[in-house]
């Protein structure tokens, strides 16, 4: 008995056999309790999905979502770092672009869709558009905010030091606000995901949002599911990679802060 | 005396048995209530005829409804229990039923017209140099939904013309924004429908390439209204209530005077009146054509949306 807590406690297992038998419990319904189309066994899911992932139809849409979301997604990281330190670093870039930020910063992501339809069309460069400007505001917030809450004596010490601007961003600013900034990259990864599908949804021609919609319209029901599916273990493997990035790139941080 | 007593007995009992059946089929059927899906457009204006004009209530049917954007979306309401009948093109409940959804088409409702003009039309930009079908090779077209009615038969319309269909992108664009991407040349032709067909010729911007349907198969079903076939057999006498009294309201629409029709179109889509003069409207009609269900039937099995064919018939209410 003591075991077995022991491994509740040290192992994951239990949650993947949680899922197993929540899929089992989905099988079973969908075979003796609920007989419809809209609720498919698993199996038939996993036929449609290994069908699709054989004939290349779903690595085709699997890569469109994710140029386009990597494309949005890696801009805003590289504008929402750059001005991000300018605000945090230089007190009058802060006094005039706060308020400003704090105007757009509210304003949901999906929201700026009507508008980029108008201004930017309805081809790729909107998608892209759109999930730069929904994940730019958590990496620029989070790396102003990092880069402010920085102890003072650190600065004092880097000008004690004789270090330049650039040395001190470098050896002081990006060391001390990198967990923060990361904590915004993460943040971001998950929206802009969640844009990229929502733009393929309204309108596209491609990418994992457009296949699974397409799938529900024409009552391809085990596809549809195969499309969330494929989102599920998409956004978890993104997730664990940049976990495995963070990890190396700020060890000293979580050691310790005692994140494993 | 006796004999003349039992002679106006005889009487009045025989008028008694001739009025009582009489009285029967006066007495009102038990009420119902029917929710309805459709989208907002001309074709399903019978429903507000038959519910204005009285052809619901006489037939003591309750008769509420909630427009919805898409056919997709009826389908889904109405195989979700959250509406007995929908209102979509002819071509979704199809496809559904195919994909193991048991929907029945329960009333008839628009045929394409036989003649030109038709109701939704392939328009270019006035100043293209785009000229026949053969022209649109390499081009960008829009003809709504990917996979819905018009993008199926867009695809059979090229091949008809012997237009490769590999050499065509297509593209998703909603009817009412078609017109702004044609004119900022972001498309170069789209498929739309009424009564944006009418407010792109108008502005002189566009020009009319075809009708696809009328080229595919003029005087086709189109749309109607389908509901559960578990519902229709549930409930057979509602289901053959609800078909008498739309197909009064069809009916009517069908044989109104224009301006009495157009009255009628613009109260239920919300269009100006003077918009709805303009526009042309599709044939309103209480009888199915089943070979042309048949052909949207081909079409579907063809473009791969259904991966065999089953007897049309059978998703027929015949009440």
């Amino acid at each position: 008995m003591n075991g077995f807590v022991r491994w509740l406690e040290t192992s994951r297992g239990s949650g993947v056999i949680l899922i197993v038998l929540l899929l089992g419990f989905w099988q079973f319904s969908a075979l003796y309790i609920m007989d419809t189309p809209t609720w498919p066994p698993v199996t038939r899911i996993f036929v449609a999905w290994y069908e699709n992932i054989a004939d290349g139809t779903i690595i085709k849409h699997l890569l469109a979502t994710l140029w386009r979301q990597m494309l949005g997604y890696g801009l805003a990281v590289v504008l929402g770092i750059s001005l991000g330190l300018a605000i945090g670093y230089y007190r009058i870039v802060y006094n005039l672009l706060e308020p400003l930020i704090e105007v757009f910063r509210p304003i949901p992501g999906p929201a700026y869709l009507p508008v980029l339809v108008l201004f930017v069309g309805i081809g790729h460069e909107m998608k892209v558009v759109l999930i730069l400007v929904a994940s730019f505001f958590p990496i620029l917030l989070n790396t102003y905010g990092g880069v402010r809450s920085i102890d003072p004596v650190q600065f004092d010490t880097a000008r004690t030091l004789g270090l330049t601007t650039l040395q001190t961003l470098r050896e002081v600013v990006l060391p001390a606000a990198s967990p923060q900034i990361l904590t915004g990259m993460r943040i971001s990864l998950a929206i802009s995901l969640i844009l990229a599908i929502l733009s393929e949804m309204i309108v596209s021609n491609d990418g994992l949002g457009y296949f699974t919609l397409l799938a529900e319209r024409t009552f391809k029901v085990p596809e549809m599911y195969a499309g969330i599916f494929t989102l599920a273990l998409f956004g978890y493997v993104l997730n664990r990679l940049f976990l495995m990035g963070e990890a190396r790139l700020i060890r000293w941080h979580q050691e310790s802060s005692g994140r494993k | 005396m006796l004999r003349m007593l039992q002679a106006v007995c005889a009487v009045s009992v025989a008028l008694l048995a001739l009025w009582a059946p009489s009285q029967v089929v006066a007495q009102k059927p038990p009420p119902a209530t029917i929710r309805m899906v459709p989208i907002p457009i001309a074709n399903y204006t019978p429903i507000l005829v038959a519910r204005d004009k009285g052809y619901f209530a006489d037939e003591n049917l309750t008769v509420t409804w909630a427009p919805v954007a898409q056919g997709a979306v009826a389908i889904e309401a109405v195989f979700g229990g959250s509406a007995e009948v929908g209102g979509s093109a002819v071509f979704e409940p199809m496809v559904a039923r195919g994909n193991g959804f048991d929907l029945m088409y329960i009333a008839a409702g628009n045929q394409i017209r036989k003649e030109p003009p038709d109701n939704s039309a392939l328009l270019v930009r006035a100043d293209d140099n785009i000229q026949a079908p053969a022209d649109l090779a390499g081009k960008k077209i829009s003809a709504g939904l990917i996979n819905s009615v018009n993008y199926v038969h867009m695809q059979e319309w090229l091949q008809k013309k012997g237009v490769e269909r590999s050499k065509i992108e297509f593209l998703e664009i909603p009817f009412p924004q078609m017109a702004d991407a044609l004119f900022q040349k972001r498309i170069d032709a789209v498929w739309n429908v009424e009564p944006f067909v009418t407010f792109m010729m108008k502005s002189g911007k566009a020009r009319l390439i075809a009708y696809p349907y009328q080229d595919n198969m003029p005087g086709m079903d189109i749309s109607n209204y389908f509901a559960k076939e578990s519902w229709i057999k549930a409930n057979p006498d509602v289901a053959r209530r609800f078909r008498r009294a739309m197909d009064r309201a069809t009916e009517f629409i069908a044989t109104a005077p224009k301006d009495e029709r157009d009255d009628w179109v613009a109260k239920f889509t919300g269009m100006k009146l003077e918009v709805v003069k303009e526009v042309t409207l599709p044939v309103y009609s209480t009888a199915f054509n089943v070979s042309s269900l048949q052909y949207h039937l081909e079409l579907a099995v063809r473009h791969k949306l259904l991966t065999k064919p089953f007897d049309v018939n059978a998703m027929i209410f015949k009440p």
